[in-house]
C-alpha cells in the first residue's frame, strides 16, 4: 500500500520533486531555471533543496561555466521511487 | 530528517496537490523541449532575415552573396556551438549531443543532395535566380522537416512551427516568385525569431 512521504509532502518540495522527476534519468536542470519555473526565490528554493538532498532524494552538482558557478539538480533513483509512491498515495485518497 | 506524524490530506487537498504536480510536470517538459532551443531559433531566424533580405535587394554582386552566406552560416554554426556547448542550456540531457549531431548530419547530407540534384558546375549555379529560389525553398523545407520530426518526439510546438513555415515557403515559391526572398526573410526568419522569443518568455 503506497504511503505519503513526510519529506515530499511539503508543497514546495512536492513541486521540486515533480519537476525533477519529469526529467529523464541522467538529465539535470539548472538551479536558476528551476527556481524561475516554480516561481521561487533562491533562498526559499535552496532551503528545500537542502532537505531533499539530506534525505537522498536529489543530487546537487556544482560546477563552473565560463568562470561562473552553476548548480545542476537531478532526482536520485530513491527520490523518484519515493515521489511515485507519494503520488500513488495521493491518487488513492482521491480514488483515482 | 522530518519525523513528525503526517496528517492525512483531505480528498480536495489531494486533488489540488495532484493538479499542481501535473502543472509543474507540463511546465518542466516545455522547458526541456523549447527553453534550450529558443536562443538557437532566434540565431537562425536572424541569419535568415539578414541573408534573405540582402538576397532580395541584390546588395552587391554574386560573389558578395556567396561570401555573405558563407559568413552567416559559419556565424550560425559558431553561435549554435557556443549556445549549445559552452553556455549550456537550462536542462542538461544525455540526448543533447545526439540532437546536435543529428542536425550536423542533416546539414552534411543536404549539401550532398544539393550537389547531386543541381548538377553543380563550379560557381555558375547560384547566378540563376530561379535556381537560387529552389535552393532556398529546399533548405527551408528541409530544416522545417527536421523541426516537424523533432515535434513528434519533443513537443507539438515544433510540429506546428515546421508546418507553418513549410506552408509559407510553398505559398511564396509558387505565388510570389519576385518577392520570394523577402517573403522568406519575413515569414521564415521572422517565424523562427517569434517562436524563439515566445519560448524564452514562457518556457525557459
Amino acid at each position: 500500500m503506497p504511503a505519503l512521504d513526510p519529506v515530499i509532502h511539503a508543497p514546495v518540495r512536492l513541486r521540486v520533486m515533480a519537476a525533477l522527476s519529469a526529467l529523464s534519468p541522467r538529465s539535470q536542470i539548472d538551479f536558476t531555471s528551476l527556481g524561475r519555473s516554480l516561481g521561487l526565490t533562491d533562498g526559499n528554493l535552496g532551503a528545500h533543496l537542502q532537505t531533499l538532498e539530506e534525505a537522498g532524494y536529489i543530487k546537487v552538482e556544482k560546477s563552473f561555466v565560463n568562470r561562473k558557478p552553476r548548480t545542476h539538480l537531478s532526482a536520485t533513483a530513491r527520490g523518484r521511487e519515493r515521489f511515485e509512491e507519494h503520488v500513488a498515495a495521493l491518487r488513492q485518497i482521491c480514488d483515482i | 530528517m522530518i519525523s513528525l506524524p503526517l496528517p492525512a490530506p483531505t480528498e480536495s487537498e489531494a486533488r489540488a496537490a495532484l493538479a499542481d504536480i501535473d502543472r509543474v510536470v507540463e511546465r518542466t517538459r516545455q522547458t526541456i523541449a523549447y527553453g534550450s532551443a529558443a536562443p538557437l531559433m532566434i540565431t537562425w531566424g536572424l541569419i535568415w532575415l539578414i541573408g534573405l533580405t540582402a538576397s532580395q535587394f541584390q546588395v552587391g554582386s554574386f560573389h558578395f552573396h556567396r561570401w555573405l552566406w558563407a559568413v552567416l552560416d559559419l556565424a550560425g554554426v559558431g553561435l549554435s556551438l557556443y549556445l549549445g556547448v559552452w553556455r549550456q542550456s537550462p536542462v542538461k540531457s544525455p540526448h543533447d549531443r545526439r540532437i546536435g549531431l543529428s542536425w550536423l548530419l542533416l546539414a552534411a547530407f543536404s549539401c550532398v543532395w544539393v550537389l547531386l540534384l543541381t548538377d553543380w558546375q563550379g560557381g555558375d549555379l547560384t547566378g540563376d535566380p530561379a535556381v537560387v529560389r529552389r535552393l532556398v525553398a529546399f533548405w527551408s523545407t528541409l530544416a522545417m522537416f527536421a523541426y516537424m520530426v523533432m515535434g513528434l518526439w519533443l513537443g507539438r510546438f515544433y510540429l506546428w512551427l515546421g508546418l507553418a513555415v513549410t506552408v509559407f515557403t510553398l505559398i511564396g515559391f509558387w505565388y510570389l516568385p519576385g518577392y520570394f526572398f523577402l517573403w522568406m526573410a519575413l515569414f521564415g526568419g521572422g517565424s523562427l525569431i517569434a517562436a524563439g522569443c515566445y519560448a524564452i518568455k514562457f518556457w525557459r
